[in-house]
């Protein structure tokens, strides 16, 4: 059953071209949305086009170089001659928010044409032992999916569970025929993990032609991870009660 | 259970800024970590960026584990907190005892992970 509350949310159409893709990175598994949306944004710069109302949560107001920002906000960025509209949080989305954050985030792409590209991790227990995460993709339009493909650096998500936001989103998309494309990348579950938020990257890069580099990600890695503990924290605690554990299992199927 | 779901919150939030009160005032913080239990071993995974290997001292008695590493950055805090944290420490109790000795201990990516042997106290009983 898909849940139909909207969340407030303000957006600015004007700026915004057709088709624009919105990247969702929103915090859950590692950070990994977190910090592909916050390092997009930091490396080229936007311009705030919107906000998304947090359902029942009291007032909270970020400020960076005493600038007043919405915490979930959604910025809009040009690299390379292309448009993108990037969706953050600075807090998580407590779970009776997905649904509304969710159908919000479908109803701001779908007002614009925009496919929706969530970005996120997928628990790997074995993560230490992981030099390069993979990046799995998964869409509901056959043309995005082929996109995903011809980048040549992504897996096809075959089997397996999806919870969360993500999965808020897919149902709420499927209802307004909206487009899209999940980049799920193997990544810790309970630590910020800018490892495979740099494999996203370079995923996207080759999706839009663009060419962030992703070296002052990795050198950084360790400095990201200590600036996003609490944010790591408070997510994982808002994270308890979603069956994440989910994500690790393979799913029954159909037996014949 | 919507109040219910408040008040896990409410709590949730209560620890969190003790933790952060807690931080602020010892300079000291303490690490996300997970303890996973395996067949023949406990996990026990912290997140510790920042730490150099040769300086993290671990020690463990009974199932209490103790550890402790000086840390190379500084935390970044809000506007007009100007402490800063030098160090991590976490104190953690484990499921059931442990032995340093017979542990595996790596240090990667900024992750400590120490890997201890269950202990067997069980002893097989035959079917007849």
């Amino acid at each position: 059953m898909v849940r139909t509350e909207v969340a407030p949310y303000f957006f600015e159409k004007r700026g915004a071209r057709e088709g624009t893709p919105l990247i969702e990175g929103l915090p859950e598994a590692g950070l990994v949305g977190t910090i592909v949306s916050s390092y997009i944004t930091s490396k080229l710069g936007g311009e705030p086009q919107g906000y998304i109302e947090i359902t029942d949560l009291p007032p909270i107001l970020a400020v960076y170089k005493s600038r007043v920002f919405e915490p979930c906000r959604i910025l809009r960025v040009e690299a390379d001659g292309r448009q993108l509209m990037v969706l953050s949080s600075d807090v998580p989305i407590p779970p009776r928010g997905f649904w509304p954050v969710a159908n919000s985030i479908v109803e701001i792409a779908s007002s614009t044409k925009s496919p929706i590209i969530c970005v996120s991790g997928i628990p790997e227990p074995d993560r230490l032992d992981i030099d390069r995460p993979k990046v799995y993709y998964l869409s509901n339009d056959e043309g995005l999916g082929e996109m995903a493909v011809a980048t040549g650096i992504v897996e096809k998500f075959e089997n397996g569970f999806l919870t969360g936001i993500k999965a808020a989103i897919l149902k709420s998309a499927e209802r307004r025929g909206a487009k899209v494309l999940l980049a799920l990348a193997q990544s810790h579950l309970n630590y910020p993990d800018p490892g495979a938020a740099a494999e996203v990257v370079l995923f996207l890069n080759k999706l839009f032609g663009m060419s962030i580099a992703v070296e002052p990600l990795l050198e950084r890695a360790e400095q990201i991870k200590m600036q996003l503990r609490d944010l790591m924290r408070r997510t994982s605690s808002s994270m308890a009660p979603v069956p994440i554990g989910l994500e690790l299992e393979p799913p029954p199927g159909y037996i014949r | 259970m919507r109040e219910l779901e408040e008040e896990m919150e409410a709590e949730m939030e209560h620890m969190l800024a003790r933790l952060k009160e807690m931080e602020l005032t010892s300079r000291c913080l303490e690490p996300i970590y997970e303890i996973l239990e395996r067949p023949d071993e406990y996990v026990l995974r912290v997140d510790m960026p920042g730490a150099e290997k040769d300086s993290i001292e671990i020690r463990a008695s009974g199932r209490l584990v103790r550890i402790y590493a000086p840390c190379n950055y500084s935390v970044p805090y809000r506007e007009g907190v100007r402490t800063c944290a030098s160090c991590y420490r976490l104190e953690v109790e484990m499921p059931a005892q442990v032995s340093i000795e017979e542990a595996r201990v790596r240090y990667r990516d900024g992750v400590l992970e120490i890997r201890f042997p269950q202990r067997s106290r069980e002893f097989r009983i035959p079917i007849e």
